[in-house]
C-alpha cells in the first residue's frame, strides 16, 4: 500500500511539475514575441529613398474643421508617398506659429503648410523659410504680403459678400446687424467684413453694429460682445458670428436676457454644433467651408511644388464654399 | 535490489533537475529580457546625451563668444565634434515608426552646428551684432533640440509602454509561477521524505518487534517487512537465524526428554535389582540349610525327601547364579521341570503338567527366570485356589521369526482390566512379576511386542510369550541392555 501511495504521489508530483513546464512555456511564448517587437523596435530601420518631410501647423482650438484637413492631408501624405508631420498650437496666436515653424525650419523641413494667422512676426518668419529654400504654403486662413507660394481656403472676401446677400435679402434691405468675432485681428475675418461692407455700402438702410472686438491688448469674448451689442441696441435683427465655434456661446447669451426676442444668427462656419442649431431653427443661415478639399489640394499643390511639376502656383487658389440655410434643404453652392 | 542510497540519489537527482530547468528557462527569459531593456535604455541614454551636450556646446559658444581665443576655439571644436558625432549615432535609433522624427531632429542639431558655425565667422570678422543674433538663434535651436528630444522620448516611451506592461505583467507571471513551483516542490519534497523515511523507520520496527519476540522467546512470529532494499536482507537473515534458533532448541528439548526416558528405566533396573539383592539373602540362607536337610534326610532313610530338597536346592542355585545372565530356553525349561516337581510334592494330585515342544531350537536365548514366573502366578492364581487341583500346560511353538512360547492353566481366568494392569509399571503393586518379565523380554530383544495375555472366565488363562530368533546365533554372554 506504501508502494501505491509513494507511485501516487510521484505521479502528482510529476504531473504538477509538468503543468508548471506548460505554464512557462504559455509565458514564455508571449515573452519572446515581446522580444521580437523590441528588437523590431529598436533595430534601425528606414526608407532606403527617403520620403519629402512636409510639416502641416494647425491650431489646436479649431478642432473640428482641422481635423477635416488633417485626416485628408495624411490621407494625400499616404497617396504622394510623403511624409507628413502634424504640429498643433494651442491657441491662435502668432507667437505660438513663429516658433512652429522656425522650428520646422531648424529640421530641414521639405515644406511647411500653416493655417496663417496675419501678423508681422508669421510673415517674416515664412519670408525666413522661404529663404531657406522651404516652401511655404497657407491655408485657411492667409498670411498676405508674405513670401509664402499659395494660400488655399476660402476666399473670405467673396463669402462675406454672399453672407451680406444673403441677410439683405432676409431682411429686406434694412435693419441692423450687430458683428461678433475676432474682426480686427485676423485676415480671414476682416476680409469677410470687406466683402460685407462692399455689399451693405449699397443700402444704407443697413446698419452694421461693430462692437469691441479683440485686440493685442485685450479679449473680447463671444458673450461679452453679445450682451454689449444688446444693451446698446435691443431691437437689433440679426447676428454675424465669425467664429463658428462661438455661435452656440451667442445663442445662450441671447437666451439667458429677458427680452425673448428673435435674433436671427448667421454664421460663418457650419460646425456640426451650429448644423444641430439650424436644426432648433437657432440659426439661420452658415457658410460651410470645403476643408476636405483644403487639406487635399495643399498637399497636392505641396508636392507638386517640391517635385518642380508646376511652376510657379498660383498666387491663391479657393476652394468650394456652401451655403446651408435653415432647413438644411436648398444648399446653394458657390464658388469663384 | 533497490538500495536506498539508490532510492535517495534518484529523489535528489529528479529535484534538482527539476529546478535546474526551471532556472535554466527562467533565467534564459530574463537574461533576454534584460539584454532588450539594456538597449532601449541605451537608446534613451543616447538621447538624453544629445541634448545635454546640445545645451553643453552652448556654454562654450558663449565663452567664445565673449572672449575669443584659439584654446577657446580649440575646446569649441571638440565639442562640436561630440555632438556631430553624437548626431551621427542617433541615426541608430530610426525605425520605421520615427524615421521621419529623428530626420527632423537631425535636422535641428545639424542646424544648431551651422548657426553655431555661422557665429564663429561672425565672431572671426569681428561683426558682433551678427554673432549675437547668430548665437540668440543658436539658443533657440537648442531649445528645440531639448523639445524634440522630450517628445522623442515621450514616443518612445509610448511606443514601448505596452511592451513594458506586457513584460512586467510576465516578470510578474514568471515570479508568481517560480514562487509556487517553489511551494510544490517544498511540499513534494517534505511529503517524499515522510513517505521515504516512514518506509524505512517502519522496516526497522518491525525488526525491533521481531527481536522482542524472540527475546520472549517465540520463535514461531516471522519477520514481515514490505521493502525491497537493504531492510529486506536485513529481515531476511532476522528469519534465518530465528529459523535456526528455534530448530536447535527443539533439538535441546527432544535430547533432554530422551535423557529423562533413560533415567526412569535406569530408576526401574536400580529398583529391581535391590529386590533381587533381598531376595538374594533368604535364597542363601535357604540354600544352605536345604543342603544340609537333604544330608540329614538321606541319612536317616528319607531318600524321597532327600531327593525333593535336591531338587529345590537346585532351583534355588539356578536363580541365585544366572539372574542376570542369559539362558537358553532348554535350561530355563529345565527349571520349570524341577520347580514343579516341587510343586508336586508340595500338592500331590493337584497339579498335573504338560510340555509340548514342537522346534528344536531350544537354545535360543531369553533372560533367566522369564516363564518360572509366570508358571508360579498360573500355579499361585489358578490351580491353588481351584478345589480339584488344575493342569498347567506349557506349549513352545515355531513362528517365522520367533518361537512361540503359550503357558495355560484352566484356572477361573482373569478380568480383562486387570490384565492390562499387570503389564504397566505400578509403584504401590508389592509385587511386579508380569510387568518385569515384559519389560526384560523387550529390552533384551528390542521389540514391544514380547507378551499377550487372553484369558476366558472359568477356562483359563494363557500367557504367550514371544522369543525373537534374531537373538538365536548369538553365544551366551551377550549383554542384555539392562546391564548398559
Amino acid at each position: 500500500m506504501n508502494k501505491w501511495l509513494m507511485i501516487l504521489v510521484l505521479t502528482v508530483f510529476s504531473a504538477s511539475m509538468l503543468f508548471s513546464f506548460y505554464r512557462i512555456y504559455l509565458i514564455y511564448k508571449p515573452t519572446m514575441t515581446t522580444l521580437q517587437e523590441i528588437e523590431a523596435y529598436t533595430n534601425p530601420v528606414f526608407d532606403d529613398v527617403p520620403k519629402k518631410r512636409i510639416t502641416l501647423i494647425i491650431p489646436g482650438i479649431r478642432q473640428e474643421q482641422m481635423a477635416l484637413v488633417e485626416k485628408e492631408a495624411l490621407a494625400s501624405a499616404e497617396a504622394l508617398h510623403v511624409h507628413l508631420d502634424i504640429k498643433r498650437t494651442l491657441n491662435e496666436t502668432a507667437q505660438e506659429l513663429v516658433k512652429e515653424v522656425e522650428v520646422a525650419i531648424s529640421s530641414k523641413t521639405d515644406g511647411i503648410i500653416l493655417y496663417g494667422v496675419d501678423d508681422l512676426n508669421v510673415r517674416q518668419v515664412i519670408n525666413k523659410a522661404t529663404k531657406k529654400g522651404i516652401a511655404v504654403i497657407t491655408i485657411g486662413n492667409d498670411v498676405p504680403n508674405s513670401l509664402r507660394k499659395t494660400y488655399i481656403g476660402s476666399n473670405h472676401q467673396f463669402s462675406g459678400k454672399i453672407m451680406a446677400n444673403t441677410i439683405m435679402e432676409k431682411l429686406d434691405h434694412k435693419g441692423s446687424v450687430g458683428i461678433i468675432g475676432d474682426y480686427q485681428t485676423s485676415f480671414m475675418n476682416t476680409h469677410r467684413l470687406l466683402g460685407m461692407n462692399q455689399s451693405f455700402q449699397e443700402y444704407p438702410s443697413i446698419e452694421v453694429i461693430y462692437p469691441l472686438a479683440s485686440n493685442q491688448d485685450r479679449i473680447w469674448t463671444a458673450p461679452e460682445q453679445t450682451n454689449e451689442v444688446l444693451n446698446q441696441y435691443p431691437a437689433i435683427d440679426a447676428f454675424i458670428v465669425l467664429n463658428g465655434n462661438e455661435v452656440s456661446k451667442v445663442v445662450s447669451t441671447i437666451k439667458s436676457r429677458v427680452n425673448k426676442q428673435k435674433h436671427l444668427i448667421y454664421s460663418f462656419d457650419a460646425t456640426e454644433e451650429v448644423r444641430e442649431l439650424m436644426e432648433e431653427s437657432e440659426v439661420e443661415i452658415a457658410i460651410a467651408h470645403d476643408y476636405q478639399q483644403i487639406g487635399a489640394k495643399s498637399m497636392d499643390l505641396m508636392t507638386q511644388w517640391l517635385a518642380a511639376e508646376e511652376l510657379p502656383l498660383p498666387m491663391e487658389k479657393y476652394t468650394s464654399i456652401h451655403i446651408i440655410d435653415e432647413l438644411d434643404a436648398k444648399e446653394g453652392v458657390a464658388s469663384e | 535490489m533497490n538500495k536506498i542510497q539508490h532510492r535517495i540519489v534518484a529523489l535528489s537527482l529528479g529535484i534538482i533537475v527539476v529546478m535546474a530547468s526551471f532556472w535554466a528557462v527562467i533565467s534564459y527569459l530574463n537574461h533576454h529580457s534584460m539584454k532588450y531593456y539594456q538597449v532601449t535604455l541605451e537608446r534613451y541614454l543616447l538621447l538624453n546625451e544629445i541634448s545635454t551636450q546640445s545645451q553643453a556646446v552652448l556654454m562654450v559658444l558663449n565663452d567664445y563668444k565673449l572672449k575669443p581665443s584659439t584654446t577657446r576655439l580649440e575646446k569649441l571644436n571638440t565639442e562640436q565634434e561630440v555632438l556631430m558625432i553624437l548626431n551621427q549615432q542617433s541615426l541608430q535609433l530610426k525605425n520605421e515608426h520615427n524615421q521621419y522624427l529623428i530626420d527632423n531632429y537631425r535636422g535641428i542639431i545639424d542646424s544648431q552646428l551651422n548657426t553655431m558655425e555661422m557665429m564663429e565667422r561672425a565672431v572671426q570678422s569681428n561683426q558682433h551684432q551678427l554673432a549675437q543674433t547668430f548665437y540668440d538663434e543658436s539658443v533657440d535651436i537648442s531649445q528645440y533640440v531639448n523639445e524634440t528630444t522630450l517628445s522623442l522620448l515621450k514616443m518612445e516611451i509610448s511606443d514601448h509602454e505596452q511592451i513594458y506592461e506586457r513584460m512586467i505583467h510576465l516578470g510578474e507571471s514568471i515570479t508568481k509561477l517560480g514562487v509556487t513551483t517553489l511551494g510544490t516542490v517544498f511540499v513534494f519534497l517534505l511529503i517524499l521524505s515522510y513517505l521515504f523515511s516512514k518506509g524505512i523507520t517502519k522496516s526497522i520496527e518491525s525488526l525491533i518487534k521481531g527481536a522482542k519476540e524472540i527475546a520472549k522467546g517465540n520463535f514461531d512470529r516471522p519477520i514481515n517487512v514490505k521493502a525491497n532494499d537493504e531492510m529486506l536482507f536485513l529481515a531476511d537473515t532476522f528469519n534465518q537465524m530465528r529459523q535456526s534458533i528455534k530448530e536447535l532448541i527443539q533439538e535441546i528439548q527432544s535430547k533432554a526428554k530422551l535423557e529423562k526416558e533413560v533415567k526412569e528405566y535406569e530408576l526401574l533396573l536400580k529398583d529391581s535389582e535391590l529386590k533381587l539383592l533381598q531376595s538374594q539373602m533368604n535364597p542363601h540362607f535357604l540354600f544352605n540349610t536345604l543342603n544340609a536337610l537333604s544330608k540329614k534326610a538321606y541319612v536317616e532313610g528319607a531318600k524321597e525327601t532327600s531327593n525333593l530338597m535336591v531338587t529345590v536346592a537346585n532351583l534355588l542355585r539356578y536363580n541365585l547364579r544366572n539372574f542376570d545372565l542369559p539362558v537358553t530356553l532348554q535350561e530355563e525349561l529345565d527349571i520349570i521341570q524341577e520347580y514343579i516337581e516341587i510343586l508336586q510334592a508340595r500338592f500331590p494330585n493337584r497339579v498335573k503338567f504338560e510340555l509340548s515342544i514342537q522346534t528344536d531350537q531350544l537354545d535360543i536365548l531369553l533372560p533367566s527366570l522369564s516363564i518360572q514366573p509366570i508358571v508360579e502366578n498360573a500355579f499361585v492364581h489358578s490351580i491353588d485356589p481351584s478345589e480339584f487341583g488344575g493342569t498347567i500346560s506349557i506349549n513352545i511353538s515355531e513362528q517365522p521369526s520367533y518361537i512361540m512360547v503359550e503357558i495355560m492353566d484352566d484356572g477361573k481366568g482373569i478380568e480383562s482390566e486387570k490384565i492390562q494392569s499387570l503389564m504397566q509399571f505400578d509403584q504401590s503393586r508389592k509385587s511386579h512379576g508380569i510387568y518385569s518379565v515384559v519389560k526384560r523380554l523387550s529390552i533384551f530383544f528390542g521389540e514391544d511386542d514380547v507378551v499377550a495375555i487372553t484369558s476366558k472366565p472359568n477356562i483359563g488363562t494363557c500367557v504367550a510369550l514371544k522369543l525373537y530368533k534374531a537373538r538365536l546365533p548369538s553365544v551366551r554372554g551377550v549383554q542384555p541392555l539392562t546391564e548398559g
